[in-house]
């Protein structure tokens, strides 16, 4: 590339432009020089901005969003970081950041080459809250404290080719926040000194892409993998990547502890560990000091979970943009419209243009993405690997000395499909709200499903669908950080799956980075039309919390006072199978919600191809909702939602993916490719509907020496003023169906799946009226039998007064 | 394929001699081309760790089942039966444990084939080397019990006290109502009990599909 020669300008910045760049510093390494290099010493070409600074303090940041209100009347809202501190906590670099910007032309364009590098720093939020902006302001309770810790420096660089933004061209981006850890602290029930922490270790997303970049005038700003019209251009399976066809690739990240002979499965060429290049890794730390000069570290943190996502990701996008629901109609069954209805509070529901729960302002996201796999025409080589490195998804153990599971192979629903799996974020709306209730979309299936005996009876109501995101009495509602999902889709079957071990494991449990490669079985977890509202504001509890010895298994209580905690309100509802657009009746079978094992075998009968056995519960529609607060008391991620609502309906089935071919030879039987819209494969549906208090906890477990577990203990206590709690099994091809009915009690679990180096394991352990008293006896009033079509004949019932029911389900894969 | 195996299996045993040696599950698994998994499952009611009942408080480990419009009206020893209301009649079963240790079930798919047809099924395998063991599984009496209070239209006027309940009964057998069984005092009333320990072998394979109409069998 020829390049202009450009304007140079130096700056040297006070502290208040310190402030306004916010990261800083610089990373001096030794490192040969290039004739890139040589210019900017010169200082010929591009701008080189350098900052650096010993600390800096903000009182208060603020996003403004205006919120649509039940007396009809827009208000401003103001989401308050208050006490923002940067302090230098890396010995290697100081504060500071450095900014390159560089122009060029080529053929006539000129195009950019923008460089951001900013040294680690510990970034600290002492309180969020929520505030109006009143004369008289009136301010939501704090969620707690949260700090930002970066320990490698963050890079962004963008390098495009016709301008800064363009549609018509392609341009280069790599983003890599590596291995940042992230805070979010809640003050001790008793101890001020004290914070109980949630704590996202090694953050990752570090990627690289290739593809357009541009702000659209209804889309609003723009990354897509692909340069032109993303409905049209598509790589198909055929395509390699060109200045058309891009991509994303997330990329492995070393640890930041940099780990040599770790045992790991995941070593970079250097021998060190890394960890994904999306990595979301949970852990919990209690009892942190907080009066100490360095108060956030991750001495002593316990892991909950991790999950993670690697490799090429083609046919991608990701779209920002404003939103505006002023005037729009409220959600009608399943359409969108005002995406949450009309601002609640007390009984009064509002009305006309302002009263929209989302307001005049917002903001939108979307994402999307298709995996390759092994083979991929996209797929290009990298150092390590020559046949590239194919999208690969990670669940497990977060912390060192753990196991975990890695999903690959990643392919369709449909067996032998040109297309590839897919993940669609579907429309991500971020929103501050003053309301008390939030729609969600009906799910079809469930408001027309057969559910008991009386005509017109169903598994859900519209009611169901109204959630009621906090439980204050009177009119006043806290202002509230709102969060909704509509239509997210993950539309992915893992035919191979591997254990994976994590750096810190014994030599004994390390399992090879190319173990389990060859696997030829899989897991099948397919999301379809997945809507969520989440609301959090910050609250109190007062009350019991659970704790779980972990030598003898005992779960006991313990008693908190106003403890600190996030308001936390949660509706989520699944789709079983995707149904035709004009007729809700007839189903395609395309797309499905399942939990599937999935044989990946040769298949002797279809030489190429896998024999694509599946079995599992498929078509799963769901509905989840309830209202309480999450809290971090006892080092437990601690859960309270009285009045949590649970409905599902599924089909047990076994049989041929769509589409696949029988091994039997000389079989010409292939499996119809609406096979999951036929219940030939169903061995029974299950349908159930509870509601109940239910406090959990989630005991992060997830180390070796703990028994590398994911555990949730918990009270589900149903009762007996709620009625319809039930459990039915129904015959799929006549409909009758037998009814565990009018389900009452209490139940006390402690469940947990632990990994291991080659298996995993399912382990439940139910206690029945745990407090032994005449109305936690679980007693299923009604067993009902219901013939197809016609009222139901009542059997008798059961009462189960108490004792504890163990489960131990061990499953080990094998090829 | 399995002749190529055969072949090559004879061919590389011709330098030595090879042993013959049980084909175990990875084995079978190659020939067939076929992954699948191993299941083991423990299921544990009332018991610890040795098979010993843990309950405390006997009571509170039962298992009551009524049968639908079984009730008592009147008063002992002059009970009418009724079938409208009264004091519902329940069976429990007292001291309810045990446990049962599959050991080890493969767990695959495969076709099942009926004539023409061609019907994928899950397929379970056991081996009689890995039996299903049952452990102290059974219950220590089982009694017909009736609440104190009535059940009218379906709605029970319901107590505060426990042992109102027919499925909350506690009475054990003492000095008084057992004069001549001192063996037995201390356990809960009751006509019957059944306790059974085995070890189950079973050697062969289930298989478990759909059956709609797309199968002769079924249609």
């Amino acid at each position: 590339m020829t390049r202009k020669i450009g304007k140079h300008q130096g700056f040297v910045l006070n502290a208040l432009s310190a402030s306004i760049f916010l990261l800083n510093g610089s990373a001096y390494a030794l490192q040969a020089m290039d004739d890139q290099d040589l210019r900017r010493v010169d200082g010929q070409d591009g701008v080189d901005i350098v900052t650096s600074y010993s600390q800096a303090d903000i009182d208060q940041v603020y996003w403004q969003d205006q919120a649509g209100t039940s007396a009809g009347t827009a208000k401003a809202l103001r989401a308050y970081a208050n006490g923002v501190k940067i302090r230098d906590t890396s010995a290697t670099y100081d504060l500071g950041t450095e900014l390159k910007f560089n122009t060029g032309t080529n053929a006539g364009l000129a195009g950019v080459d923008l460089q951001i590098i900013s040294n680690p720093s510990t970034i600290s939020i002492d309180s969020f809250n929520i505030c109006d902006t009143a004369a008289t302001q009136v301010c939501g309770s704090s969620i707690g404290r949260l700090a930002l810790q970066t320990g490698s420096p963050l890079t962004i660089a963008l390098r495009t080719t016709d301008g800064l933004f363009s549609d018509s061209s392609q341009a280069y981006l790599n983003l890599g926040i590596n291995n940042a850890n992230i805070y979010l602290g809640q003050n001790h029930p008793t101890n001020a000194n004290l914070n109980n922490q949630l704590i996202l270790k090694n953050f990752n997303f570090s990627f690289t892409g290739k593809g357009s970049v541009f702000v659209d005038d209804s889309g609003g700003l723009k990354l897509q993998t692909n340069v032109g019209n993303m409905a049209t251009v598509k790589a198909s399976n055929t395509q390699t990547p060109n200045t058309t066809y891009g991509y994303v690739d997330f990329t492995r990240v070393r640890d930041a502890d940099n780990l040599l002979s770790s045992n790991s499965t995941f070593v970079d060429s250097s021998g060190y560990a890394t960890n994904a290049g999306l990595n979301l890794e949970f852990m919990l730390k209690k009892d942190n000091d907080m009066t100490v000069a360095s108060p956030y570290t991750l001495t002593n943190a316990k892991g909950l979970i991790r999950v993670g996502a690697n490799g090429r990701i083609v046919n991608g996008f990701l779209q920002v943009r404003g939103t505006d629901a002023t005037g729009v109609a409220a959600p009608s069954g399943s359409t969108l419209n005002n995406v949450l209805g009309f601002a609640t509070s007390g009984s009064t529901t509002g009305s006309g243009a302002n009263a929209t729960v989302l307001g005049s302002t917002g903001i939108a996201f979307r994402m999307r993405g298709e995996f390759t796999k092994v083979g991929d025409s996209m797929l290009t080589a990298t150092s390590g690997n020559p046949a590239g490195d194919a999208t690969t998804l990670e669940i497990g153990g977060a912390g060192l000395n753990t196991f975990g599971f890695e999903f690959g192979n990643l392919t369709p629903l449909i067996s032998g499909s040109t297309e590839r799996a897919y993940f669609d974020s579907g429309s991500i709306f971020v929103n501050l709200a003053d309301t008390k209730n939030l729609l969600m979309p009906e799910n079809y299936t469930m408001q027309n499903s057969r559910f008991g005996g009386t005509a017109g009876n169903f598994l859900t109501s519209s009611a169901d669908y109204n959630q009621q995101i906090h439980t204050n009495a009177g009119s006043v509602n806290p202002y509230s950080l709102i969060l909704a999902i509509r239509g997210m889709d993950f539309q992915a079957l893992s035919k191979r799956g591997r254990f994976t071990s994590s750096a810190g494991v014994s030599a004994a449990n390390a399992i090879a980075p190319t173990d389990g490669l060859n696997n030829k079985w899989g897991l099948g977890l397919p999301i379809y039309n997945m809507n969520a509202n989440l609301a959090t504001y910050g609250t109190t509890f007062t009350g019991s919390t659970l704790v779980l010895n972990n030598s003898t298994g005992v779960i006991s209580t313990v008693n908190v006072t106003n403890s600190q905690r996030l308001g936390f309100s949660l509706a989520l509802s699944t789709e079983g199978v995707d149904k035709s657009a004009s007729d809700p009746t007839v189903k395609l079978g395309t797309k499905t919600t399942s939990i599937m094992l999935i044989d990946g075998g040769d298949n002797p009968n279809n030489p190429g191809q896998p024999i694509d056995y599946y079995m599992g519960l498929r078509n799963i529609d769901m509905l989840l909702k309830g209202t309480g607060s999450i809290g971090v008391e006892n080092g437990n991620l601690n859960v309270r939602l009285p009045n949590l609502l649970i409905v599902m309906a599924a089909e047990v089935a076994a049989g041929y993916l769509p589409g696949a071919k029988a091994k039997t030879m000389g079989s010409t039987y292939v499996a119809p490719t609406d096979n999951f819209a036929k219940n030939t494969d169903v061995l029974f549906g299950v349908k159930l509907r509870l509601q109940g208090d239910m406090n959990l906890a989630l005991v992060p477990n997830n180390a070796v020496s703990d028994g590398t577990k994911f555990a949730v203990i918990g009270d589900l206590e149903i009762l007996p003023t709620v009625t319809g709690n039930t459990v039915q099994i129904s015959d799929p091809i006549d409909g009758s169906i037998l009814g565990l009915d009018n389900l009452v009690g209490k139940i006390r679990f402690n469940n947990s799946i632990g990994l291991a180096k080659d298996n995993v394991s399912f382990n439940a352990s139910f206690n029945f009226n745990p407090d032994s008293t005449i109305a936690g006896v679980f007693r299923a009033k009604d067993v009902n039998l219901y013939p197809p079509g016609g009222a139901g004949q009542r059997l008798g019932e059961i009462a189960i007064t108490g004792g504890t029911l163990s489960s131990s389900l061990k499953i080990t894969p094998r090829n | 394929m399995k002749k190529i195996l055969c072949c090559a299996l004879l061919a590389f045993s011709g330098a030595s001699h090879a042993a013959l040696e049980a084909m175990d599950n990875n084995d079978l698994s190659t020939v067939e081309a076929q992954a699948g998994a191993d299941l083991s499952w423990e299921l544990r009611l009332n018991q610890d760790s040795s098979y010993q009942y843990n309950c405390t408080v006997l009571s509170y480990c039962h298992l009551g089942m009524s049968f639908n419009n079984r009730y008592l009206t009147g008063t002992a020893p002059n009970w009418t039966p009724s079938s409208t209301g009264g004091q519902k009649l329940w069976l429990v079963f007292k001291g309810l444990q045990g446990t049962i240790n599959i050991q080890k079930v493969g767990l695959d798919g495969a076709d099942l084939t009926y004539g023409t047809t061609v019907k994928p099924a899950i397929q379970l395998s056991y081996t009689a080397d890995q039996p299903i063991l049952i452990r102290n599984f059974g219950y220590g009496s089982l009694a017909i019990e009736y609440d104190n209070f009535n059940t009218t239209g379906g709605v029970e006027a319901g107590s505060a006290t426990a042992t109102d309940y027919g499925y909350l009964k506690n009475t054990t057998y003492n000095s008084t109502n057992a004069p001549g069984s001192n063996f037995d005092w201390g356990r809960e009333t009751g006509f019957t009990g059944l306790m059974m320990n085995g070890n189950l072998a079973m050697q062969g394979t289930v298989k478990i599909f759909s059956c709609d109409s797309s199968h002769p069998r079924c249609s």
